[in-house]
């Protein structure tokens, strides 16, 4: 879907992105995470051709985004950090004109007018001026028009920022509506436990480089990646730990009582290959499952290696 | 419909604002006409004056801020987002954001006209009225000209650079015209002398030529607002139309020189040189200089990147070539002026002080300093105004010290501060090459320093 290939971005005296390439599954929803700084927002501004690097190419399918940055916007949607929206037109000319600017033909505005209103919550409010709307309310608007033209890519910088709890619950629901309907989006927030709620992928940055992009979602793991697991046992049974560390893919083994935790790398048919040796030798498992930390941990750890390396 | 047209239709035509326009107008208009007791050229005066508030004092303020309220508002990265090309977004906000503004300004029009009409003038009124309205429609352009100059360079369009717009479009577009412009034509109106202007030794009417200037130059500036755009919505863009507009403009006042007879060679290419040496200043103004843009230039150039290299070539590089050929030309012609037009040549020896072989080329070297100067202030690790502060460095070593050296009489120093100015042929060119040489040393300290900076950090 996204394509980015030794993308460098420089400001003057300051290297914000450097030499950095990774490519985003269709259909998924990626976490772009990292420090202050580090390029989440340069990286989002070149993937929309809103910027443009000094080097190397953003691919949206076979379009290059710089070479043809209308093309480009006709498939994609961005949401700034400090996004505005028209305070003196009414809900309805808001996603009316962005339908116009987008092209979306005369025969279809009204629809994708009523359809983007109605998937953001807002459709009760479309003859109310924007002006007058409250922040979680305006937000919904700034999303509606950046998705009124039906994009297949979506980008959003701190979209939950200065939201209030529920308006952040409601609004990660309409991420993972939208990622059904078959858009990929690419979300950074500094809110990792809200990132957490929909995001299938991470995309942790650090000082303009990749410093790890994974899936979060068991079922999208296509990759081996040593990911914890926890098992529980009907009763003690003292073979565990040596079967366990018998078998391959399986590491750091810590066996407490009835339970045991291990590193195991693998895909979820390895995974399941896993399980049935298990229980072929013998072992009463009651439980087998992955051992799911939160994002914040992953990340925290994630950055604290990173800065001791 | 344009949309963005048509969502400035929606934010300034509510009906109160439709219906006061003509309610506040016509009330000012029937104090005129009561105060004066319908005095036709009072009324016809009042909505003029009403026009030239309206259209080119209001209008320019519009046109900047319908970009400055983008910017402000956090949408303008919205509408770069949209599928709008650079020609639509361009007319849509040029006659989007004013289109109350001409509202306003119809009926102004529509009051002189029948002013004219009752005067008696009906035959000059088609002239008269498309003479307002291209002149409003090119000082209108320019403000928004001048505004995306200044996004382009990165400044966030405060209300000074608001102000600085308006200001710079009213000055340029109004009174540029009559004295810039037509420098013969803003003399004659001003004596009230004739009432004609040659131009290409074909003689027109003033007001006709007026017309011809300004549907031209607005020419320009819709290509000019349609390049801009572009730069804003990311398409490439080369520096050709700028090059074009250079060719254009020194042709245009070639048209305007006075000299007819088959030994004016050199002045004209003398006159052609200050022209194409005044819009080489205003491209190294026009554009932001950071360390950024050069370096991929250079590594584009390197790996032989054309198109890439040819989209970040700045705007001074074509204005150079361009003077520098007027430049060689014009000394290679000046031994056939000395010849034929002696009283010519002592124009420019003033007091023995010019020396007007050496000029051409020490001009173009006292360019190739001065844009060192710029480079040099932009190439700063934190540069603070660096266009302010190399205008005040200009002015310092043009205007001080070439005024201070002169009245003290210390031509010897002349050669460092006026190009072609106090000694020999020789020390006039060293002069100028000596502070080349040293302002392009701190500019290569600079770069070597911001080049380290932008390596990637070994891991």
């Amino acid at each position: 879907m996204i394509r980015v290939e030794n993308l460098t971005f420089d400001y003057p005296g300051h290297r914000a992105l450097s030499d950095i390439s990774f490519a985003i599954q269709p259909r998924t929803i990626t976490a772009l995470v990292g420090p202050n700084g580090a390029g989440k927002t340069t990286l989002l501004r070149c993937l929309a051709a809103l910027d443009r690097p000094g080097a190397g190419r953003v691919m949206l399918d076979d379009i290059d985004v710089h070479e043809a940055p209308r093309a480009a916007h006709e498939r994609m949607a961005f949401l700034p950090d400090f996004f505005g929206v028209y305070d003196d037109l009414t809900v309805r000319h808001c996603l009316d004109y962005k339908a116009r600017a987008h092209g979306v033909p005369s025969g279809r505005r009204t629809m994708a007018i009523g359809s983007a209103a109605e998937r953001l919550g807002i459709a009760d409010r479309l003859n109310d001026y924007a002006g007058t709307l409250s922040r979680g309310l305006k937000q919904r608007l700034a999303i509606a028009q950046a998705i009124i033209h039906a994009p297949q890519v979506a980008l959003l910088d701190e979209p939950a920022a200065g939201l209030d709890p529920e308006a952040r619950y409601s609004l990660a629901a309409v991420f993972r509506g939208l990622r059904a309907d078959g858009m990929t989006l690419i979300v950074s927030s500094h809110i990792l436990a809200e990132l957490e709620d929909y995001s299938t992928d991470l995309l942790a940055i650090r000082d303009g480089v990749i410093v790890d992009h994974h899936a979060l979602l068991d079922e999208l793991r296509t990759q081996d990646r040593a990911a914890p697991m926890q098992l529980h046992l009907a009763r003690a049974d003292q073979r565990i730990g040596s079967i366990l560390a018998s078998l391959a893919g399986v590491s750091d083994i810590v066996v407490d009582g009835l339970s045991a935790t291990f590193a195991f790398t693998g895909t979820l048919d390895a995974q399941h290959a896993l399980l049935k040796r298990l229980l072929d030798e013998g072992l009463p498992v009651a439980e087998f499952a992955p051992l799911h930390g939160t994002l914040q941990d992953s990340y925290l750890a994630l950055m604290r290696q990173q800065g001791s390396a | 419909m344009n949309p963005e047209l048509l969502r400035n239709l929606w934010l300034q035509f509510s009906p109160q604002r439709t219906l006061a326009a003509p309610l506040i107008l016509g009330a000012i208009v029937a104090l005129v006409a009561f105060g004066t007791s319908t005095s036709w050229s009072s009324m016809a005066w009042t909505a003029n004056g009403g026009f030239f508030l309206i259209a080119y004092l209001w209008g320019a303020r519009r046109a900047v801020n319908v970009l400055a309220d983008e910017i402000t508002a956090g949408t303008w990265d919205g509408q770069r987002m949209s599928s709008i090309g650079p020609w639509t977004m361009a007319w849509g906000k040029l006659l989007g954001g004013t289109a109350y503004v001409w509202y306003c300004a119809a009926i102004c029009l529509l009051v002189f006209a029948v002013a004219q009409v009752k005067l008696g003038e009906a035959a000059e009124l088609p002239l008269k009225l498309t003479l307002q309205i291209t002149g409003a429609l090119f000082v209108q352009g320019l403000a928004l000209l001048l505004a995306l100059v200044m996004v382009g360079k990165g400044r966030r369009l405060g209300r000074r650079f608001v102000a600085f717009a308006q200001g710079g479009a009213i000055l340029i577009g109004f009174f540029g015209i009559s004295h810039l412009l037509l420098p013969a034509g803003g003399l004659r109106w001003v004596s009230d002398l004739a009432q004609s202007v040659t131009w290409f030794g074909i003689d027109f009417p003033i007001d006709q030529f007026v017309l011809l200037t300004q549907c031209l130059f607005l020419a320009w500036t819709l290509v000019g607002l349609y390049r801009l755009m572009g730069s804003e919505l990311q398409v490439p863009q080369g520096p050709w139309v700028w090059a074009l507009f250079s060719l254009f403009f020194i042709a245009y006042y070639q048209g305007l020189a006075i000299l007819e007879d088959s030994g004016s060679t050199t002045v004209r290419l003398g006159s052609a040189l200050l022209v194409a040496a005044s819009l080489y200043y205003i491209a190294i103004f026009a554009q932001a200089h950071d360390i950024v843009r050069y370096r991929w230039l250079l590594q584009s150039s390197r790996e032989d990147k054309a198109r890439r290299a040819w989209a970040l070539t700045p705007l001074w590089m074509p204005s150079l070539l361009i003077a520098a050929v007027l430049a060689v030309c014009f000394r290679y012609s000046e031994a056939t002026m000395a010849s034929a037009h002696p009283e010519l040549r002592g124009l420019l020896v003033l007091q023995n002080v010019i020396d007007p072989r050496a000029l051409p080329i020490a001009l173009i070297l006292f360019m190739l300093r001065d844009l060192g100067i710029v480079l040099l202030l932009n190439f700063a690790s934190r540069p603070k105004s660096p266009d302010l502060a190399a205008i005040l460095y200009l002015i310092v070593l043009y205007g001080v010290g070439g005024g201070l050296a002169i009245v003290l009489g210390a031509y010897q120093l002349l050669p460092w501060l006026i190009p072609g100015a106090g000694g020999n042929g020789l020390t006039v060119l060293a002069a100028p090459l000596i502070e080349i040489v040293v302002v392009f040393a701190l500019v290569w300290r600079r770069w070597v320093a911001q080049d380290q900076a932008l390596r990637p950090q070994p891991a």
